[in-house]
């Protein structure tokens, strides 16, 4: 493996892709599930999925956009999916949950449209559905630290504020900040690290790289900040083991992953239960 | 009693307030609080407390009237840490939060500190002057969904003073919490009021309790009833109460 990552450019630019996001979508996802919105997460990754779909079709009629890297368009609809989200969430204000489903709904119709347009299915989809080594290019590697590294100055900036705003948002209003703003910004980062991930993971199995980590860190976790100490660990743990398996058996590397994440998951509730009833 | 000056903290003038264009909560009320005062606000279900204090926090918009607060109008207002807020939703939170009650009580000091920085040692050191305050001192460390009811209520009352407000407002504080926990929790109203000379609102229904405690007590339904000192209040109770509630109330009373 060693001797590979120095042979091969794909493979690194993989493994720091990988390691990148293995740190990133935990920290974020430690805020969406608590601030009980994992969802929003599957129906931002199905947006973005529209805006893949939208930019191959634009490629095949429109020649001269046909350099432009499929993530950018990814990433702007992912974002303005989020706005949406937050609009319907206003809209429909006893229903809040409602602006979820149908902002990805929404996604999907139009996606499966473009994709029809485009004479459906190529690699280059398939890629993006399922997640890919071979298929990080040079421009993906710098948007995803780009994006790694805006992500983790703001939530390093704005912890206390996004903390306050996760545990008690009508406290958080009477502190004076500026809660708009701070929930705008928030959503835009779920939005990028979304469009981000996709390439390792694929866009059917982002959600999970944020929520399974988290999950299990939350089960040990003793206070907010370990909960992302261990929501990264086991998200790096799960990138990395995952990335190796799929380079070594060639298996796609979203889902191994992914099943990296639950044996992780299950491997930490069992030890909780375990020590929690030798501690009875 | 320690000295009550007459500067305002809060004023209220002849404020409205409804939620649809048909039911009125609020009807030209006028209320005034001045520093080192403790008024208590009673009044029966849906009368109106919440949303006056939602009103006055900026939580809900003014539609009718002005509300100034240490003299300043709500528009125009910043110093939010001057004020410390408990409400009553606040021990509905999501009891598996993984936070700990240091962590929590730290959230109280954002308004002062302002964006982009860290807790410093000046910040823990006051965040463990205050769970000390409020008998928590060696709960710091402890999952705040791990403690009862009634110490969960006293770690937002934490989150409220640690920023040493002027003001405290607290929204029906004692509902759902056991008795040893109220009585603590009256004390050290009592004693915040009378050393720091703070301001306090508190809202709640526990009439008897309040009128012992309190040295302004106002009453409200949709419109205010009365608005004075507990001795005049509990010489002319039944007719401000069934003025105000509309039926009998002894009920409502409780003996403590």
């Amino acid at each position: 493996m060693i001797d590979a990552l120095t042979h091969f450019d794909f493979l690194r630019r993989a493994l720091v892709s990988g390691l990148v996001i293995g740190c990133i979508a935990p920290v974020i996802g430690v805020f969406l599930v608590v601030r009980r919105l994992s969802m929003i997460a599957d129906s931002l990754s199905h947006v973005t999925l529209t805006g893949i779909a939208f930019s191959l079709l634009l490629s095949k009629h429109a020649p001269l956009l046909a350099g432009l890297n499929p993530v950018f368009m990814g990433m702007t609809f992912s974002v303005g999916g989020a706005l949406a989200i937050e609009k319907f969430r206003h809209t429909y204000r006893h229903y809040q949950e409602i602006a979820i489903p149908l902002i990805m709904s929404t996604g999907i119709g139009f996606g499966v449209l473009f994709i029809s347009l485009a004479n459906g299915f190529n690699t280059d989809l398939f890629a993006f559905l399922f997640g890919s080594i071979i298929a990080v290019r040079q421009s993906d590697m710098v948007t995803i630290v780009v994006v790694g590294l805006i992500v983790l100055f703001a939530v390093c900036f704005l912890f206390k504020e996004l903390f306050s705003l996760s545990f008690d948002e009508e406290n958080a209003r009477t502190t004076g900040m500026p809660r708009k703003t701070i929930n705008f910004i928030f959503i835009v980062m779920v939005a990028l690290v979304i469009a981000a991930a996709m390439r390792i993971v694929g866009i059917l199995l982002v959600s999970s790289l944020m929520v399974l980590p988290v999950a299990a860190s939350m089960k040990i976790a003793k206070s907010f900040k370990q909960t992302f100490f261990y929501a990264v660990l086991f998200g790096e743990l799960a990138v990395l083991s995952g990335m190796y398996f799929s380079y070594v058996l060639d298996w796609a590397p979203g889902g191994t992953i992914v099943v990296f994440s639950f044996l992780i998951l299950c491997i930490v509730l069992l030890v909780n239960k375990w020590l929690l009833r030798a501690e009875s | 009693m320690k000295k009550q000056s007459d500067f305002p903290v809060i004023e209220l003038q002849n404020v409205s307030f409804q939620y649809d264009a048909r039911t009125r909560v609020l009807e030209d009320i006028n209320l005034r609080l001045n520093q080192g005062e403790f008024l208590g606000l009673v009044g029966p279900n849906g009368s109106g407390k919440s949303t006056l204090i939602k009103l006055l926090l900026g939580l809900l918009p003014l539609q009718q009237g002005d509300v100034k607060l240490f003299g300043k109008p709500l528009s125009q207002f910043t110093s939010w840490n001057r004020i410390g807020y408990v409400s009553q939703k606040a021990t509905h939170f999501n009891l598996g939060f993984p936070a700990t009650v240091f962590e929590v009580v730290s959230t109280g000091l954002i308004g002062k500190m302002g964006l982009f920085r860290w807790l410093g040692q000046k910040e823990k050191e006051q965040i463990r002057h205050v769970l000390h305050l409020v008998g928590l001192g060696d709960k710091a460390k402890s999952p705040v969904g791990k403690l009862s009811g009634g110490q969960q209520q006293r770690v937002f009352i934490a989150r409220a003073l640690v920023s040493s407000p002027d003001l405290l407002i607290l929204d029906e504080p004692t509902v759902g919490v056991d008795a040893e926990s109220v009585d603590l929790f009256y004390r050290l109203l009592e004693n915040l009021q009378q050393k720091e000379n703070i301001a306090i609102l508190l809202v709640s229904h526990d009439i008897g309790v309040m009128t012992r405690k309190v040295s302004h007590i106002a009453c409200l339904n949709k419109k205010l009833f009365f608005h004075g000192a507990p001795q005049q209040f509990r010489e002319n109770q039944e007719a401000i109460l069934s003025a105000a509630y509309g039926h009998d109330v002894h009920l409502l009373e409780h003996a403590h």
